[in-house]
């Protein structure tokens, strides 16, 4: 669903991507650990389309993004550090118009149904985003990808600032949403929420993918060794 | 998808109350512009026409005189108000209303509104022309300048374009949500002309005329608005900050309005300057002086017309010719005179006109400049329709004069030259002045200069979004 091929990024001499091949499938969550300028963002940024690859290719349900850009936007929904939505309208109303520009109509009903299944309490589905926290702002970018039935999920350190509890439905979405076959990248910091949420584990340090491992097959114990051990090499 | 996005604009702008307040406010003022200004042409248009009638009536019942100094007595032209004159004051302020009309000279336009009023007119009036070139502009820095910028900084724009949204579509629905929100402003003016507008008219201008010049007036508006909405929307697509996007903005909303004006008309003032007022008459009067004129002929133009004359009724002296010789030499003077006005003026004309080139030409790099032009233009209040008036002011006047010359050399005289009198009956000859404004064509011939920059301006900026939309930063 998701694919990169010897991805590399260079920002004049700069390179922040060093030839990276990663391969996301239906009903995996890939999580990218590493440190700030690690080259997570740049990943996500890259199968986005908003920056072009110095070399190598990214694939969306093996559409190349570089090419069709539009066609492959429409499996993706992105979710960024910090969701700031439209500040003076509703959830619900963001909603409504993210799904709208996404060439999707739902009643109102639905787009409730949408957002409460999504984990946003009732009383705020009407109110505006002022009042939100990040959590629940997070938890409109999740019924937005419920609405798009997207079979991409694109996360840029999506629990960073999130208190424990927000944080922990937040990976319950995104558990129920691996359920339905949606491949997800996420970009995280968080060593525990990426061992207790991801599929595979890829480890990034300065531009490369220096490991890539199966969640399962390590405790989080483990895997913070491993990770601090890659970074200190 | 468009309309989408420019339907949550306008939700965006009218739950802002920042905006809503600027809207407010200027709807108000725009409001209050339409009135004062159709209160202030109404009472023109009263004032002239009670100051015509007067004038026709002092006229008509003026005693039995000799043609000439019936002539002298005089005759008035009043600047007719036209139903769009309200809309902007143009030169209307600085150029007078009304001027005498008599023999030998051709005299100034008199009772110019400026000199009425305090300093504070330097500063513009509340026209409404004033608020749609001035500060309907700034309304559109302020409700576009982050545009696209703010969305950027709070990282909307990448999950707007994250949804497959081309930033083509983005900013042509960003476009036509903030111009809605400007068409809103144009409301008074479109109700205060069709409620009120149409009775200012105290000329004979022709209606069709008039609604052609208010749809022109009202599309060139719409083409400025957009040419601003659209420019401060570009700048905020390639700027990084909405800060940098708001200087940008403000500063060329300065350039525009403060800066190129002044400079252009600095430029064309000092390449081409006008004689002052004293140096015009004096040369005017040398010129007269080598030629005939009416109380104190060139004795040698005049012995040669007296010749002639004499000659054409093949008598030997002034006194057997059958017509009055001294009509027929202040009609040759009046001739005379109008070719030496006529070629003094035009050289004024064409020193204005020269004066003003700068300020046209930089319709191209400011189009508050063509907007200006071509609003005065349309609203029959620039310096041309001034001129066109003038025109035709001065042509009645020649007319008139000539009526009263020819009546005069029809009479020859006896002892006393002006013991032959006209009375009621010959003055009603006299028609009163009227006077037809140019038309729509002609005024926007007047201005094709700024309205094609306008039109290049558009097609520029639609092409410079075109290209430079992919090149535009999500990140």
């Amino acid at each position: 669903m998701l694919e990169a091929k010897a991805l590399t990024k260079n920002y004049g001499n700069y390179q922040a991507l060093k030839g990276i091949d990663l391969h996301v499938q239906e009903g995996e969550i890939f999580c990218l650990l590493g440190a700030n300028g690690a080259g997570k963002s740049t990943t996500i940024n890259l199968f986005l389309g908003f920056i072009q690859p110095t070399s190598g290719t990214v694939y969306i349900n093996g559409i190349d993004v570089s090419r069709e850009i539009l066609a492959a936007r429409q499996y993706i929904t992105y979710i960024p550090e910090n969701l700031m939505l439209y500040t003076y309208l509703s959830g619900y109303e963001n909603l409504q118009y993210f799904c709208k520009l996404s060439g999707k109509s739902f009643s109102k009903e639905q787009l409730e149904n949408l957002l409460t299944d999504a984990g946003l309490q009732k009383e705020f589905i009407h109110k505006r985003i002022t009042t939100y926290s990040k959590g629940m702002r997070q938890k409109v970018g999740v019924a937005l990808a419920m609405a798009k039935q997207s079979k991409v999920l694109l996360l840029d350190e999506p629990t960073s600032g999130l208190d424990p509890k927000a944080s922990n439905e937040f990976s319950d979405l995104l558990l129920k949403m691996k359920e339905n076959g949606v491949a997800t990248l996420m970009a995280t910091h968080d060593i525990f929420r990426a061992r207790e949420t991801g599929t595979k584990i890829g480890i990034m340090k300065s531009g490369e993918l220096v490991d890539i491992i199966n969640a399962d097959a390590f405790t989080t114990k483990d895997l913070e060794a491993l990770y601090l051990k890659h970074m200190h090499n | 998808m468009i309309f989408a996005i420019a339907k949550q604009e306008i939700t965006g702008a009218l739950r802002d109350r920042r905006i809503t307040g600027f809207l407010v406010i200027l709807f108000l003022l725009l409001c209050l512009s339409v009135y004062i200004s159709q209160v202030k042409y109404s009472q023109m248009a009263a004032y002239r026409y009670q100051a015509q009638k007067e004038n026709r009536e002092k006229w008509l019942l003026q005693n039995a005189k000799h043609p000439h100094m019936a002539a002298h007595f005089g005759n008035f032209a009043f600047k007719p108000v036209t139903p769009l004159n309200w809309i902007d004051y143009g030169v209307d302020n600085y150029t007078g209303t009304y001027v005498y009309m008599e023999p030998h000279r051709q005299n100034d336009f008199v009772f110019t509104p400026a000199q009425e009023q305090n300093a504070s007119i330097r500063f513009g009036e509340l026209s409404p022309s004033l608020i749609l070139q001035v500060f309907v502009p700034l309304l559109i820095i302020f409700m576009c300048f982050a545009a696209i910028t703010k969305e950027r900084e709070n990282t909307v724009l990448k999950l707007l374009v994250a949804q497959g949204i081309s930033l083509q579509h983005l900013i042509a629905g960003k476009l036509l949500g903030y111009f809605t929100i400007v068409l809103v402003l144009l409301i008074p003016l479109l109700a205060g002309t069709f409620l009120t507008g149409f009775t200012i008219n105290d000329g004979i201008q022709d209606m069709s005329d008039v609604l052609n010049r208010l749809a022109l007036l009202f599309l060139f508006y719409l083409l400025y608005f957009f040419i601003l909405t659209s420019f401060t929307v570009w700048i905020s697509a390639i700027m990084r900050t909405s800060r940098a996007s708001m200087l940008l903005s403000l500063s060329l909303w300065i350039l525009w309005v403060v800066v190129i004006p002044k400079v252009s008309a600095n430029l064309g003032a000092d390449n081409h300057p006008l004689l002052s007022n004293e140096a015009f008459a004096v040369a005017i009067k040398d010129d007269i002086k080598k030629g005939i004129d009416g109380h104190n002929p060139d004795v040698e133009r005049k012995q040669q017309l007296i010749a002639a004359t004499l000659k054409q009724y093949g008598v030997d002296t002034v006194s057997k010719l059958p017509v009055n010789i001294d009509g027929i030499i202040m009609q040759k003077a009046e001739e005379y005179s109008s070719v030496v006005y006529d070629k003094h003026f035009e050289g004024v004309q064409e020193m204005i006109k020269k004066q003003n080139e700068p300020g046209r030409l930089a319709s191209f790099i400011d189009p508050y400049l063509a907007i200006r032009n071509i609003s005065m233009s349309l609203s029959l209040t620039d310096v041309f329709s001034h001129i066109h008036f003038q025109k035709a002011a001065e042509q009645y006047r020649r007319d008139f004069v000539q009526f009263m010359n020819d009546d005069m050399a029809l009479h020859p005289k006896s002892s006393n030259w002006d013991e032959y009198k006209i009375d009621g009956d010959t003055y009603s000859q006299i028609t009163p002045f009227t006077y037809q404004p140019p038309l729509v064509n002609i005024s926007l011939r007047q201005v094709r200069i700024e309205w094609v920059a306008l039109l290049a301006g558009l097609l520029f900026l639609l092409l410079l979004i075109r290209f430079t939309v992919t090149k535009i930063p999500v990140v």
